[in-house]
């Protein structure tokens, strides 16, 4: 009774105490434990039970909950929208606003390596295979000093540690196929995996003798050896390629201007040439040593080496050699207090070809050289963090982590203090806060490999995140959180948010480069079901408001969804089939009034907000038990199987007023998709 | 060493892009010297001898089109191609922009002149007012205002070109060579001059003799100012006779005219009576390209001829 009352009151009082210091309105995160569970063939083992160094910022997903979520194909990156706090930019497309943060501003990691991008083309399967992600954390603010330099979110996948286990996983669908298996060697001290993803697309494309040719594949490789018991070296591999070209005929006058003019055009050959849509790659290579102390604690050192690439139309081109190495250590002092002090630093070095003049309109060309620019940019920093258990009870983790960025000539620095803390009130109620200060370099609307604004153009953006919350386990097995947030966001590049304007005129328009402010604040409410339930699901609902102030001008951010929510049921319909459903909902997004140019002019004036959004997803599967480990699924998934379209904006009519007419022109609806992914496969593991 | 340690170290695989160079296109559209100066008395002499001040002019410029006419994909451009759709006073010039062309002849090159609607703009010198002004009513495309003076004679010209009536779509347009010609990774200069003396020629021609006379023997009502509907109330051959008479020396009243006209005559084929008509054709001679050459071909993208 003295816990149950006392630690609510230490909540407060600590939530009230950071709010001195700088956070405005207390909020919350949430943690979300993961329990081992059978799923009647298939055997879920989860590892890492509960998270003792931390859990009171971050959201978990495991891989059997991704697996069984309809319309995220298994993709633990896709399925991070139904966490609270995620708002969609639209529907169908794995870009988010995280607690108001834009997507640029939201970092993607594979066990502890940047990944420049997640989906094949943005909204395709992901980059690295699911299989080998064995766990998802989601960092939606305030996270741990050993984290930083995103001024929003941080997704965190970690990868299935070397198993003793010969195992694989395969599944091939109708546009593509992959898989993935892991050997052990030397008695188990090493494991060597291999896996990726191959579509067929481009054969697909070839035999209807399309000029158009779309193409993706990606890798992963590993090689782990345990050379003591308590040291191990590990190489990591991963990479991703997209490609998408046109080819056509080209026009000999062209060509023959290309080889100086000394050519006459009529006596050239017809030449085919094969112009670039758009192509991206990117490499990783992460060579790791970790060692574990006798007396507890671990270390970690390693490097990676990189390269990123992307290729647009109008020859434009932007590549990024990567090299970085980090150094970490976390060693218990005393059993309440471990300490984690780390440093790490990343060179990348930007080449490419410019936009060159005239290819595009001046003013898009002059801001893309900016982009594109050649230079080299570095980002170094050291961090400390501590985690206190004053009572096994009550967490407390404050941390500080200070960073140097450079781009070309221009330099800035950041110090980021960071608290979270955790009071278990009960053993079914449990408090959390997390606050922190984020730092991050200047920002594309979304990430693209090889591609960042170049040389801090504007400075840096920087957030002040705040959250606190409770969570309860109920009966049932249902696990029920509640929390609310306040962040604070400065220097911001938020193009999508602050254009005004339709995502496809971004590039037209000055917010490419501009900076902003901003708050968001909101309301999070989450519960869960545990897996191992016949029926189980999970409901998700954001309700918050994002503002942006630019040129001393407040404005609702351009993708502020007051109301965003979801529902997932999954039911096991016995005999090894499993049926699920996720039902999406949320608000349009608001529409800016139209201002005439001149003052004879009348332009329509589209509603305050475009109307909400819904759509269904379904997921069929049947398994069937191969051998003593194996398994066959037949899965049959689809995206937006309603076929629901979206409403992004409005196109509005502008007249002229003459004198004595009434002048009021209209908007109509501009509408996209239906974005729909059906899905039909064949999975399989052993 | 970058690149090279890249390409030895990672399996870079994204194939190069084949796509061509592209170069740009500008179109300045200005008005003449004569626009922009004014005609003084020789540019009438040794006929009527009057001076020609331009006060104002405006008009309402919809886009440059460039092409083959029979293959459409080519001289395809990126981004906007702006500054299109714009009310503007050529003597401070209005510029469209082509960018992203390969390059390659272009050789079908025009214009469009379009009556105002709710897209469009003023541009330099104009205001939304004028915009209006044009779009209401009777739209039209083009206005010019001018004072003429001979002696103690004032004249003010005010003329609306209704879009019904006048030319708006030049095409072919050639100057040394017919259209233009995109070099990759410059950007290609033309200019679309356009010249006021246009409307005071005798004939359809861009070298005809400038006479006023006709202008000022049209002021109906006396108020020294001509209006495009004074000018639709005389005939050709009235107006081929008010410019005989204003070459009658005044201090000889029934003596012949010095310097007779044998203009004012329609355009073979052409239906054309009214004096109006024959000064709203004259859009047609009014723009040069390049400086010398001229759009007076088919239109843009058709093989339609103009009106």
């Amino acid at each position: 009774l003295l816990r149950s009352t006392l630690f609510p009151l230490a909540s407060a009082i600590f939530a009230c105490l950071v709010g001195l210091v700088g956070a405005t309105t207390p909020a919350y995160a949430q943690t979300q434990t993961t329990d081992g569970q059978s799923l009647g063939p298939e055997e879920v083992t989860v590892r890492g039970v509960k998270d003792l160094r931390g859990g009171a910022s971050e959201d978990s997903l495991a891989r059997a909950e991704v697996r069984q979520l309809p319309g995220a194909f298994g993709d633990p990156w896709r399925a991070v929208e139904i966490t609270p706090g995620f708002t969609p930019v639209l529907s169908g497309i794995p870009y988010f606003y995280v607690r108001g943060a834009p997507p640029g501003n939201v970092g993607y990691y594979f066990d502890g390596v940047r990944v420049p991008y997640l989906f094949h083309f943005g909204l395709g399967p992901a980059v690295v295979q699911p299989s080998l992600i064995a766990r998802t954390d989601i960092h939606k603010g305030g996270y741990p000093a050993t984290l930083g330099r995103w001024a929003g979110g941080i997704v965190d996948a970690t990868a299935m540690p070397p198993q003793e286990q010969a195992h694989g996983e395969g599944v091939f669908r109708a546009i593509d196929a992959g898989g993935l298996i892991e050997v052990p060697f030397a008695n188990g001290k090493g494991s060597a995996l291999a896996g990726g993803r191959y579509s067929y697309t481009a054969a697909l494309f070839t035999l209807l003798a399309s000029d158009t040719t779309l193409d993706y594949r990606d890798y992963q490789a590993r090689i782990a050896y345990a050379f003591t018991d308590r040291d191990s070296v590990s190489l990591l591999v991963f990479g991703a390629y997209d490609n998408a070209t046109q080819k056509e005929l080209a026009d000999p006058q062209a060509l023959a201007a290309q080889s100086g003019g000394s050519v006459d055009p009529s006596k050239l050959p017809q030449t085919r040439i094969e112009r670039t849509l758009f192509s991206s790659e990117f490499h990783r290579a992460d060579l790791r040593w970790d060692h574990t102390f006798a007396s507890g604690g671990q270390t970690r050192v390693a490097a990676t080496l990189g390269f990123d690439r992307t290729r647009v139309e109008a020859r434009r081109d932007g590549d990024d050699l990567m090299t970085g190495f980090r150094a970490s250590i976390e060693k218990p002092i005393v059993k309440q207090l471990i300490v984690n002090v780390g440093a790490d630093v990343t060179i990348d070095q930007f080449g490419g070809s410019p936009l060159p003049a005239y290819a595009d309109d001046d003013d898009i060309v002059a801001r893309q050289q900016k982009i594109f620019a050649e230079r080299t940019d570095y980002a170094a920093g050291g961090w400390v963090d501590a985690i206190i258990r004053p009572l096994p009870e009550m967490m407390v983790r404050p941390g500080l982590r200070y960073d140097v960025f450079g781009s070309g000539s221009a330099q800035a620095k950041a110090l980021d203090p960071r608290l979270s803390a955790r009071f278990d009130a009960t053993k079914k109620l449990r408090f959390f806060h997390a606050y922190g200060v984020a730092t991050q370099p200047p920002s594309t609307p979304v990430l693209l490999p090889g591609i960042t604004i170049a040389n801090l153009e504007g400075g840096l953006q920087r957030s002040v995140q705040t959250s606190g919350g409770v969570e309860a386990d109920l009966p049932e097995d249902f696990t029920a959180t509640v929390s609310v947030f306040h962040n604070a966001f400065f220097g911001l590049n938020d193009a999508l948010g602050t254009a005004q304007v339709e995502l496809t005129d971004i590039e037209k328009s000055q917010t490419l480069l501009a900076k902003s402010r901003g708050s968001a604040y909101g309301l999070e409410v989450g519960a869960r079901r545990k897996l191992s339930r016949k029926l189980t699901g999970l409901v998700a609902y954001t309700l918050s408001r994002s503002i942006r102030t630019q040129d001393n001008h407040d404005f609702v951010s351009g993708y502020d969804r007051t109301h965003v929510a979801t529902l997932v049921a999954s039911y096991d319909l016995g005999r090894n089939w499993r049926v699920g459903g996720r039902y999406v909902f949320y608000t349009g997004v608001p529409i800016a009034r139209n201002v005439p140019q001149f003052p004879e002019q009348a332009v329509g004036q589209p509603p305050e907000r475009t109307p909400f959004f819904h759509r269904l997803d379904l997921r069929l599967e049947k398994r069937w038990r191969v051998g003593k480990s194996g398994w066959v699924a037949f899965v049959a998934e689809a995206l937006n199987a309603t076929l629901s379209r979206e409403v992004t904006g409005y196109r509005c009519a502008r007249e002229l007023i003459f004198p004595g007419v009434t002048s009021a022109p209209g908007c109509v609806e501009r509408v996209v998709g239906p974005i729909s992914v059906p899905s039909i496969g064949v999975e399989g593991g052993f | 060493m970058k690149r090279a340690l890249a390409a030895l170290l990672l399996a870079s695989c994204v194939p190069a892009d084949h796509a061509l160079p592209l170069g740009s296109l500008e179109f300045d559209v200005k008005g003449s010297h004569t626009t922009n100066e004014g005609l003084p008395t020789t540019f009438f002499a040794p006929f009527d001898e009057w001076t020609v001040h331009v006060k104002r002019v405006l008009l309402a410029f919809k886009t440059v089109t460039i092409g083959e006419t029979n293959n459409p994909d080519k001289c395809s451009y990126r981004g906007r191609g702006a500054i299109s759709d714009v009310v503007f006073d050529p003597r401070y010039g209005n510029t469209q922009i082509f960018n992203g062309l390969e390059a390659s002849d272009c050789p079908d090159v025009g214009f469009v002149m379009q009556s105002p609607d709710g897209n469009t703009v003023p541009g330099a010198g104009a205001t939304g007012a004028d915009v209006v002004m044009l779009a209401e009513g009777n739209p039209a495309h083009a206005y010019v205002e001018l004072t003429a003076e001979k002696d103690a004679q004032v004249y003010e010209v005010k003329l609306r070109f209704d879009t019904l009536k006048t030319p708006s779509r030049f095409g072919g347009c050639t100057a040394a060579e017919k259209g233009v010609r995109v070099v990759a990774e410059k950007r290609t200069t033309s200019s679309i001059e356009f010249a006021v003396d246009a409307f005071f020629r005798e004939t359809l021609d861009a070298n005809a003799v400038l006479r006023f006379g006709p202008f000022a023997g049209a002021d109906a009502n006396h108020d020294k100012v001509i209006t495009m509907d004074e000018l639709d109330a005389i005939t050709l051959e009235q107006a081929r006779t008010l410019a005989n008479n204003a070459t009658i020396d005044p201090n000889e009243p029934g003596s012949a005219p010095r310097n007779p006209s044998d203009g004012y005559h329609p355009a073979p084929g052409s239906t054309i009576t009214l004096f109006g008509d024959f000064v709203r054709a004259q859009m047609k001679f009014a723009f040069f390209f390049d400086v010398y050459g001229s759009c007076i071909g088919d239109d843009p993208g058709t093989n339609q001829d103009n009106p």
